[in-house]
């Protein structure tokens, strides 16, 4: 609606109208307590549960099999006593009798093709063969397994502070990654019959006992990652001894395992600052062709890691870099076989050099000494010190930029998540979010100081307008439990990075921002924070109160749509009728004229009075714009009675412009607002969120400048994940579809197309 | 009832994390043709023309005048399906493949009279995943209507009217 009118009167307050949308999260969140206190950090009592490894591991290759012993040591430090210990079982997850499969929801449709049935049909029994659970001293222990949970019942309740020792004993079969999917497996290369080994999940791991949930002991379905506790490895992996082994931690048998060529090159890498070839190509190419029949043991200790993992294969080829950070040398690194090749020699380990570079600075210093990159086709998967990302490009060794991208991308993420959740360790089972969000939002970050405007794919609030507009029967809030989750991608990576992107770009700011992320990571490093954790910090450290945001963002599937609904002009009078009214009569002539009028005045060729003046008085003649004799004075009277002040104000011109806006989607959001003036100058006018706090669905704002205003762009930057800005300009202006734009810029091949047949 | 089950050899589905595609479709009242644009994530529709054995590769490298071109179009025109009184027939007329992963199509269909009543039905990449949530926004004299499209309801009727 426009609407032009002189403004004489002031105008009358709205009425508050009561709403929810900004009440705060008290009822919603847990009751701050001696273990998280209500500053969102670590309480004074707060405790964590420690489970040191030592294990001996096997790598069949002849059978694809991991044959494994280990020796846990288990710390009470709750004040709990504990009567029975709860140990995750993951490969279960692979078991025949595994739940994962039951729970699937089936359509006949499902089956249309001869992989979906060969899928269903397949019998792959990848679940953990449990051999034994003893003492140290080799006694036999009660033991029961549900599914993928192992409970140990013992003798006595480990009390507060003590610890104790037992052994588990297993074997599980290799899941052949590129046939049945997962996190971990293997990769078969028929070309030498050979095979590139990620492993990971492949031994008994003990349970989180926390303040929290006691025992997170639900169960592995497949999508809800993993909790664990922090603890110290050592790690004997025993593999064909051609194989190269990357792992959590660091190598402590160098000499053992290296030739002298491969520790000289090494040594050089931990002083370079640019990637040393540790074993090339070529020499890898050589050591695919045959098969070691003896074995090698790699020792691998690290400490301080709530996971270890390994990659192996006679494949591998391996370089490193050292990247200094916060005073300590970190060696990064890349493991892949000549299949990643030209891609990964020349972006991998400088990607991983990067990314725990730039981590540090948003959150901590990166703690451990190393940091790997494992290529693993079609994946990415994430542990500590150690992570499998894809990217491979063609067989003739080009590859498309969705390929460089998208490996650079993955590597960012996966590495990022060193320190969400390895290191600030949240719990992946029932929150995803609070590491994949996270991490995703520092992906962004990242990436966009990797390369200037890097394409990336989660960050910007323009790219979940998409998710956040679909259907809400097929979205879940945020705050869903990982298991349960609808849109996996959009709702626990997506839309959380999203969020935090608001935050720090629109509703805190950076500085604010900045400082209280990394006030949440600082608290949380080396311990398990909850959604609440975060939530409180990020208030606590700000002096923000996001309660709204979080209930709006995270706990609701509300969408942005905001609206400019209307526009009423008003201008100022000067009081003073020798101005006013002349210029009211210019605004009556400019006025349109009804049609009706038009038609009079040119088809009545002479009104009554215009044939007979006697017909005409005082009020035939009368405009009540005219100025007359009187107006003058009057206006020297009211000069009298008004400061100097009030008399400039009052010939100041001033345009008065009130703004009706709605809220459609629900979340509240700040009104971002760039006025562009008749001079073609701007002016952006941005009020906060909490304009909303009493009105939740209509607001008004009247807005005044010196001149007169042209147009009004509502969230001109696409900073708020506002789904639908065709109602955010004023005068309407009509968003060109994509089909239009296709059609200006018309052209039947991409530019990459083109640029490949310009090669061609 | 017993019925018949066709099958389509595939490879193996690999793990993503999208499961949206979009319709934006406008009525050029000059041509009398539906102008119509597709955003589908780039990785799925590789993935989903691999299961019915029908790969293109990477679609970067799909030139329109490829028999690849040929197969995007037809697994296009067989999942997004418009009657206006009666079927209306689409081109494709090309893509652009964006490197934050999503590939826009863009169709044009013959001329046609244009009814109060538009049935569409927009199923793509739903063979696949069934978490997949497609939605068409149709824009008609100022206005637009939008419609979801799921697993279970994969065809919608739009009220010019209503």
């Amino acid at each position: 609606m426009y609407k032009k009118s002189l403004l004489v009167a002031l105008l009358l307050p709205l009425l508050a109208v009561g709403q929810n949308k900004f009440a705060q999260l008290e009822q919603l969140l847990p009751t701050p307590n001696e273990y998280r206190n209500a500053a969102g950090a670590p309480g004074h009592n707060y405790y964590q549960q420690q489970a040191d490894y030592k294990i001996n591991v096997e790598l069949i290759d002849e059978e694809q099999k991991i044959i494994g012993e280990e020796t846990i040591t288990y710390t009470n430090n709750s004040p709990d006593n504990l009567e029975y210990l709860w140990i995750q079982l993951d490969q279960n997850m692979r078991a025949s009798d595994s739940d994962t499969h039951l729970i699937e929801v089936e359509r006949m449709e499902d089956f249309k093709s001869i992989e979906s049935i060969k899928s269903k049909l397949f019998e792959f029994d990848g679940g953990f063969k449990i051999e034994g659970v003893t003492t140290t001293s080799g006694r036999g222990m009660k033991y029961y397994i549900n599914k993928t949970m192992l409970r140990i019942d013992l003798d006595t309740p480990l009390t507060e502070g003590s610890s104790i020792s037992f052994k588990i004993k297993w074997w599980y079969n290799i899941n052949d990654r590129m046939k049945i999917g997962g996190r971990s497996g293997y990769e078969y290369f028929a070309e030498n019959d050979n095979y590139l080994y990620t492993i990971a999940q492949w031994f008994p791991r003990m349970c989180v006992y926390n303040d929290v949930e006691g025992w997170q002991n639900k169960q592995f379905l497949g999508r809800g990652e993993f909790a664990l506790p922090f603890g110290d490895y050592e790690v004997a992996i025993t593999v064909p001894s051609d194989h190269i082994v990357g792992a959590t931690g660091e190598l402590a048998n160098e000499s053992k395992v290296l030739t002298p060529a491969q520790r000289e090159r090494l040594a050089k890498a931990r002083i370079s600052d640019t990637p040393v070839i540790i074993v090339t190509q070529d020499e890898a190419e050589e050591i695919e062709k045959k098969k070691a029949t003896d074995k090698k043991t790699w020792v691998f200790k690290a400490e301080n890691v709530r996971d270890f993992a390994f990659a192996s294969s006679r494949k591998f080829i391996w370089d490193a870099m050292n990247q200094p950070v916060g005073g300590k040398d970190v060696l990064c690194m890349s493991y892949y076989p000549k299949e990643g090749n030209p891609l990964w020699e020349q972006y991998s380990t400088k990607v991983v050099a990067h990314t725990i570079k730039t981590y540090s600075k948003y959150t901590i210093d990166y703690p451990y000494p190393v940091a790997i990159s494992v290529h693993a086709a079609s994946i990415g998967m994430e542990y500590p010190m150690i992570c499998f990302n894809f990217g491979r490009p063609e067989k003739d060794g080009t590859y498309t930029a969705r390929t460089k991208y998208g490996m650079i991308g993955v590597i960012i993420h996966e590495v990022g998540h060193n320190f969400f959740p390895m290191i600030v360790n949240s719990d992946e089972r029932q929150w995803t979010w609070m590491d994949e969000g996270l991490n995703t939002f520092v992906q962004y970050l990242t990436e966009q100081e990797f390369e200037r405007n890097y394409p990336s794919r989660r960050g910007p609030a323009h790219l979940m307008t998409n998710y956040m507009r679909g259907n809400k029967d097929n979205i879940s809030p945020i705050m869903t439990n990982s298991e349960s989750i609808w849109q996996f991608g959009n709702n626990a990576y997506g839309k959380p990075a999203t969020g935090l992107n608001i935050l720090r770009e629109t509703i805190m700011g950076r500085e604010l921002f900045d400082h209280a992320f990394k006030t949440y990571s600082e608290r949380w490093k080396f311990k398990h924070p909850t959604p609440a954790d975060f939530f409180r910090t990020m208030e606590d450290a700000s002096a923000v109160d996001l309660d709204w945001f979080w209930r709006a963002w995270f706990y609701t599937t509300d969408h942005v749509d905001i609206s400019i609904d209307g526009v009423k002009w008003y201008e100022l009078n000067t009081s003073n009728a020798t101005v006013d009214l002349p210029r009211a009569k210019e605004l009556e002539n400019e006025a349109a004229t009804p049609i009706g009028e038009v038609r009079n005045n040119e088809l009545i060729k002479e009104t009554y009075n215009e044939k007979d003046p006697s017909l005409n008085d005082f009020y035939t003649t009368y405009d009540k714009n005219d100025v007359d004799g009187l107006h003058a004075k009057e206006y020297d009277k009211l000069k009298q009675r008004l400061s100097d002040e009030d008399i400039a104000l009052l010939n100041s011109g001033k345009q008065f412009y009130e703004m009706k806006f709605s809220n459609k989607g629900g979340i509240p959001m700040p009104l971002i607002l760039e006025f562009t003036f008749e001079d073609n100058s701007k002016e952006t006018i941005k009020i906060p969120a909490e304009i909303w706090r009493k009105h939740e669905n209509e607001v008004t704002k009247v807005f005044i400048f010196d001149h007169k205003v042209r147009s009004v762009q509502l969230d001109p930057n696409l900073e708020t994940a506002d789904t639908d800005v065709s109602n955010n300009a004023w005068p309407h202006a009509k968003v060109p579809t994509q089909f239009e734009l296709f059609r200006k810029g018309y052209s039947r091949e991409n530019p990459m197309q083109r640029a490949n047949r310009a090669g061609e | 009832m017993k019925l018949l089950l066709f099958l389509f050899a595939s490879t193996t589905m690999l793990a993503h994390d999208y499961y949206f595609a979009f319709a934006e479709m406008a009525f050029n009242s000059s041509s009398n043709k539906f102008e119509t644009t597709i955003s589908i994530s780039t990785h799925d529709l590789e993935h989903a023309l691999e299961n019915i054995n029908k790969p293109v590769g990477h679609l970067e490298k799909v030139h329109v005048d490829s028999e690849e071109f040929k197969v995007l179009e037809a697994y296009l025109l067989s999942h997004f399906k418009v009657t206006s009184k009666t079927p209306v027939s689409f081109n494709l007329l090309g893509f652009e493949s964006k490197l934050d992963g999503i590939t826009y199509f863009y169709l044009e269909s013959d001329a046609v009279e244009l009814q109060d009543t538009i049935k569409v039905e927009f199923d793509a990449l739903m063979e696949m995943h069934k978490e997949q949530q497609n939605k068409m926004t149709f824009y008609h004299n100022d206005k637009s209507y939008s419609k979801p499209f799921l697993y279970t309801n994969r065809i919608q009727i739009i009220n010019l009217n209503k």
